[in-house]
């Protein structure tokens, strides 16, 4: 279990590096079957995956922690082949800080794993991004990228 | 390729109506025939009908006024040989339109109206660009014109 994040008096998240999400620790993302470009060319994931949603105070990149779901001995192709969600892919933590992104903690009713990436996510970031992205639960035929 | 201000796209544009009632095309694209159109559309649509949580994480449907928001740009800065976009939904209602052409790339992340983030690259080069805009769509057209320039693979995207 991480740490409780900072929160306002409002009781918002307030973006945070959180100390005990590593550089060394992956977020994992989960993809929705409309995160799949299926028009121009072979089929793809969205670059709309990686971007920072325009809601939420502040907005961030939606995310869970791999750790402790793999410490907690979540299934992980069970979890992100169900619901909501056709596949998953793995974002390094080092790696977004690098590009001058926070990475924090931001738990949820429905999901105590959630965190966020929070800064500001624009084209070239989300090419970087997506770049980077390395699968964990594969998608049949789907690319990663462009 | 005829550049029109959003004011005159809107002014020519069919009646936008609340969910549950057909929404009539533009009547200024339908008259450029833009071949794709109706395509583009039918995908704004399905993602204007997302359910919430699409996404898992909290994930809204595109917004109406973001939809016809980017159905302006569309029609103000496209023609009939335009290649087709890729249409793609964020996470809070926003949509990011996209083209590729090689390795050259145009993004139109359109976050709310008035509320856009236009992004260019070409991986052949170092040319990597963005630039805020609210409502005037002449550097969508611009890079647009760039994106097609050397008449390569989007074009083959142009019949729909």
């Amino acid at each position: 279990m991480l740490e409780p994040p900072p929160r306002d008096e409002h009781g918002r998240v307030i973006p945070h590096d959180h100390h005990e999400i590593l550089d060394e620790h992956r977020l994992i993302r989960g993809i929705s079957v409309h995160h799949i470009v299926r028009q121009n060319g072979p089929q793809r994931l969205a670059s709309s995956l990686y971007q920072t949603s325009t809601r939420g105070e502040p907005p961030g990149m939606s995310a869970d922690h791999e750790p402790w779901m793999i410490a907690d001995g979540i299934d992980l192709s069970a979890r992100y082949q169900s619901g909501r969600w056709l596949g998953s892919v793995a974002l390094n933590v080092g790696f977004l800080r690098s590009l001058g992104l926070l990475v924090g903690y931001n738990p949820r009713d429905d999901n105590q794993y959630h965190c966020e990436v929070w800064g500001k996510i624009t084209g070239g970031l989300t090419n970087k991004i997506q770049h980077h992205a390395v699968w964990v639960v594969a998608i049949p035929g789907i690319a990663l990228t462009r | 390729m005829t550049v029109v201000s959003l004011d005159e796209a809107r002014r020519n544009k069919g009646i936008w109506a609340k969910e549950g009632v057909d929404v009539a095309m533009p009547r200024l694209i339908t008259e450029r025939g833009v071949p794709w159109l109706p395509k583009v559309w039918a995908r704004i649509e399905e993602l204007m009908s997302l359910d919430p949580d699409w996404d898992g994480y909290n994930g809204r449907p595109v917004s109406i006024a973001t939809a016809v928001f980017a159905l302006d740009i569309l029609g103000a800065a496209c023609g009939g040989d335009s290649p087709r976009p890729d249409i793609m939904p964020g996470s809070g209602g926003d949509l990011l339109i996209e083209w590729e052409n090689g390795p050259k790339l145009l993004q139109v992340h359109v976050r709310a109206p008035n509320d856009v983030c236009v992004y260019r690259r070409d991986d052949a080069s170092d040319l990597q660009e963005e630039e805020l805009i609210r409502n005037d769509i002449s550097r969508v057209a611009e890079w647009l014109e760039w994106l097609v320039g050397d008449g390569g693979d989007a074009r083959a995207a142009a019949e729909g």
